[in-house]
C-alpha cells in the first residue's frame, strides 16, 4: 500500500456506491481540525480553529502539499467552540452535501471538456480532544475509546481519579494463550475470559447515534447529558456529520492522530524512565495504586517510623545512569534534514529535556529510544520499550504490507501486555491504548502520511504568519 | 522576464503570504521597487489597490455572523434575525457613538469549497493528476 486507494476504506466505498465510481474525475475528500493560538503565546487565552480540507484523489507527491490544501472555515474567539463547533460547521456540511447530490459543473483542461463534478468526505483527522468534539463520542473518562466504546475495562485509579486502561489488552489475545490466565503480573487476581467486542460498522454506529435525540446547542451544551452518560455509553451529540447522505456507509468517519499518539507515548515513556520530576507516571500515588490492583511487593510504599520511602522501581533510571544518558543525546549529531538539533534541547544540570518538539518526539521514539536504553535497562524492559519504538516505526513506513500489518497486530498485544507487566496502572492512559486500533486504521486507510497532523500542523503555522 | 499587471502582482502577493509579511512591510517594498522601476511602470502603488485588482478573480470568503456563545449562524433562514433565539445574547456590538454600520460579536469566515476545486481542473498543472490513483488501481491489480 503506496497510496490511501490502496486502503480497505476506499475500495469499500467504490463498492456500495458504483456511480460515484463511474466519472473518475469524483473528487476525495479529508478534513482536519485543531485549535491553536495565533498570537503564539499562550499567555493570552485565544484559540483559533481553522477547518482544512485536502485532496485526496493527487498522486503521492501532491497529496498533503501546501498547495493543495484549503481553508474551509475559521472559527476565531477566544473560546473555543466545544461541543457547539457542529453549528460552525454547518456551511461547510450544506456545500458538501450539495457536492454529493447535485455536483457541480466544471470544465477540466486536461480533457478540454466540461462535466460533472461530485465530491465525498472520507475522514476527520483530528488529535483526540478534538476527536470527540467531531464524532459526539466524548474522549474523557473511562470509555474514552472510541472503538473499544462501552466494552472496555478501564477504570478510575482509587489514588489518582483518572480513567486506567490497565490490563485492557489481554481480551484481544487468543482465547487458549497463557497470559490470559495469569492471576499475579496484571490486574491481582484477574482471568480474563472475555474476548475483544467487534468494532460497529457505519450503518450501527448511525443506528445507536439515532437512538439519542438532538441536542440544543447552546451555553449549556456541554451539561446536557443522555441518560447513562459515562456508564453505558459517552455520547454526548449527534455529530453534524451524520447528515452527510453517505456517511454512513464510510468505514472510517473519524481518523486517530498517529502523530499525537506517538508524541504522548513517548514522553510518557522517557518521562517515567528518566524519572523526570512532577512529569513522572511512577509518583507516591502510583505506588499506592500498586498496592490495591498489582501484586508487586517490591515497588509497595516502605512505611518507616518517621518517613515513606519509595524503593526505585526497576525500569527507572540511577541518578549516574541518566547522566549517561543526557550526556550522550548532548554529544548526537544528525544528518542534515533528519532531525532539529536535539542536542540543543538537553540540559545537564537540570536533568530535562526542554522543548521537545512533536517531530523530534517522533525522531526520539523511532530510533533513539532502543539505543539510548541499551544495556542500562533490564533485558526485559528495554525489550518491550525496543518492540514499541520499532512498531511506531512499521506504522509510520510510507510503504504498507497487508501481511506485515496482520504479524505487527499480534506484535502490539504482546508489546502493550509486556508493557503492563513492567509500569504501574498510572501509566496507561488513553493514549498508551489507542495503538492498538492504529492497524486497523492503517488497513483501512493506507499509509499514515496521508492522514496524520504534521502537514495541517504546519499549515496552521502558515495561517497564523 | 515579461509581467503583465496580474502576474507581476500574483507573485508579490505569494511572496507576502508565504513569508507573512505584514501590510505596511508589503507597502514599503513595492515603493522601494517602483522607485527603481522605469518611469511610467504600471505595478500596483500599495497593497490596497493590489487586492482590489485581484478580488475580481474569486476564491474569496464569506463572513457569516455568528452568536456569541456559538448557538446560531446568522445565516440562510435567520439571516436578519438581531438576537440569539437560544440565549438572548444580542448580535451586534451596542454603538457608542457615530458609527454607521453595525458590528457583530463573532464572525465566521466560510471559503466556499466549490471553486477551488474547480480550479484544480482549470489548471493544466494539476488537471491531469487528479485522476491518478485510477490508474494506479489498474497497476496494482
Amino acid at each position: 500500500m503506496v497510496h490511501h486507494s490502496d486502503g480497505e476504506a476506499w475500495k469499500l466505498f467504490n463498492s456500495v456506491h458504483p456511480h460515484f465510481l463511474v466519472e473518475s474525475r469524483n473528487v476525495r475528500l479529508g478534513l482536519c481540525t485543531d485549535g491553536f493560538n495565533p498570537f503564539r503565546s499562550f499567555v493570552a487565552p485565544y484559540s483559533c480553529w481553522p477547518v482544512i480540507l485536502t485532496v485526496y484523489d493527487l498522486p503521492p507527491r501532491m497529496c498533503m502539499r501546501l498547495e493543495f490544501m484549503f481553508l474551509s472555515t475559521v472559527i476565531a474567539g477566544p473560546s473555543s467552540s466545544g461541543w457547539n463547533i457542529d453549528v460552525c460547521l454547518r456551511p461547510l456540511i450544506d456545500e458538501l452535501a450539495q457536492l454529493w447530490s447535485f455536483g457541480a459543473l466544471t470544465y477540466d483542461i486536461s480533457r478540454k471538456q466540461n462535466f460533472l463534478i461530485r465530491a465525498v468526505l472520507m475522514w476527520t483527522i483530528n488529535d483526540f480532544p478534538a476527536y470527540g468534539m467531531l464524532s459526539g463520542w466524548s474522549t474523557h473518562g473511562k470509555l474514552a475509546c472510541p472503538y473499544c466504546m462501552e466494552n472496555n475495562k478501564a477504570f478510575t485509579l482509587a489514588n489518582r481519579d483518572k480513567a486506567s486502561f490497565f490490563d485492557c489488552h489481554r481480551r484481544f489475545l487468543p482465547l487458549n494463550h497463557r497470559y490470559r490466565k495469569n492471576r499475579k503480573d496484571f490486574f491481582v487476581g484477574r482471568v480474563e475470559k472475555d474476548v475483544a467486542s467487534p468494532r460497529l460498522s457505519g450503518e450501527e454506529l448511525h443506528d445507536v447515534v439515532s437512538e439519542y435525540g438532538d441536542i440544543v446547542f447552546d451555553l449549556q451544551s456541554s451539561k446536557q447529558k443522555f441518560s447513562g452518560f459515562g456508564l453505558t455509553h459517552n455520547w454526548v451529540k449527534r455529530s453534524i456529520f451524520w447528515e452527510l447522505p453517505y456517511w454512513k456507509t464510510n468505514m472510517l468517519c473519524h481518523k486517530l492522530d498517529v502523530m499525537h499518539i506517538e508524541k504522548n507515548m513517548f514522553e510518557n515513556i522517557f518521562n517515567t524512565v528518566m524519572d523526570v520530576k512532577g512529569k513522572t507516571k511512577d509518583n507516591i500515588k502510583a505506588r499506592l495504586d500498586i498496592t490495591l490492583y498489582c501484586n508487586r511487593k517490591n515497588m509497595e510504599l516502605v512505611y518507616d517510623e518517621s518517613r515513606v520511602a519509595k524503593p526505585r522501581a526497576r525500569f527507572v533510571l540511577e541518578k549516574n545512569t541518566q547522566l549517561l544518558v543526557y550526556k550522550w543525546l548532548k554529544s548526537l549529531r544528525f544528518q542534515d534534514g533528519h532531525a532539529s538539533n536535539i542536542s540543543r534541547l538537553v540540559n545537564i544540570e537540570d536533568c530535562r529535556l526542554y522543548g521537545m518538539k512533536s517531530h523530534d518526539c517522533h525522531v526520539f521514539m523511532q530510533t533513539l529510544i532502543p539505543l539510548a536504553f541499551r544495556a542500562l535497562l533490564p533485558k526485559g524492559i528495554w525489550d518491550a520499550l525496543t518492540e514499541i519504538s520499532h512498531f511506531f516505526r512499521d506504522i509510520c513506513s510510507s510503504k504498507l504490507n497487508v501481511d506485515h500489518i496482520e504479524r505487527l497486530q499480534t506484535n502490539i498485544i504482546e508489546t502493550l501486555y509486556k508493557l503492563e507487566m513492567i509500569f504501574p496502572p498510572s501509566f496507561f492512559g488513553s493514549m498508551e491504548h489507542l495503538p492498538i486500533h492504529l492497524l486497523f486504521e492503517a488497513k483501512a486507510g493506507g499509509p499514515v502520511q496521508y492522514r496524520w497532523m504534521y502537514p495541517f500542523e504546519w499549515l496552521d503555522i502558515i495561517v497564523a504568519m | 522576464m515579461n509581467h503583465s499587471k496580474l502576474s507581476a502582482v500574483a507573485q508579490v502577493f505569494t511572496i507576502k503570504s508565504d513569508h507573512g509579511l505584514s501590510e505596511a512591510r508589503y507597502d514599503k517594498i513595492i515603493e522601494w521597487a517602483r522607485s527603481i522601476l522605469l518611469e511610467g511602470n504600471r505595478l500596483k502603488e500599495n497593497f490596497y489597490a493590489a487586492k482590489s485588482m485581484m478580488k475580481p478573480l474569486g476564491l474569496g470568503y464569506q463572513k457569516i455572523d455568528m452568536c456569541h456563545n456559538f448557538c446560531k449562524l446568522y445565516y440562510l433562514e435567520n439571516a436578519e434575525i438581531t438576537e440569539c433565539m437560544t440565549c438572548g445574547h444580542s448580535r451586534y456590538k451596542s454603538r457608542t457613538g457615530r458609527e454607521k454600520t453595525l458590528v457583530a460579536y463573532k464572525k465566521l469566515r466560510y471559503f466556499l469549497i466549490t471553486p477551488r476545486l474547480q480550479k484544480l481542473f482549470m489548471s493544466p498543472r494539476t488537471a491531469e493528476h487528479m485522476t491518478w490513483h485510477q490508474a494506479h488501481d489498474v497497476v496494482v491489480e
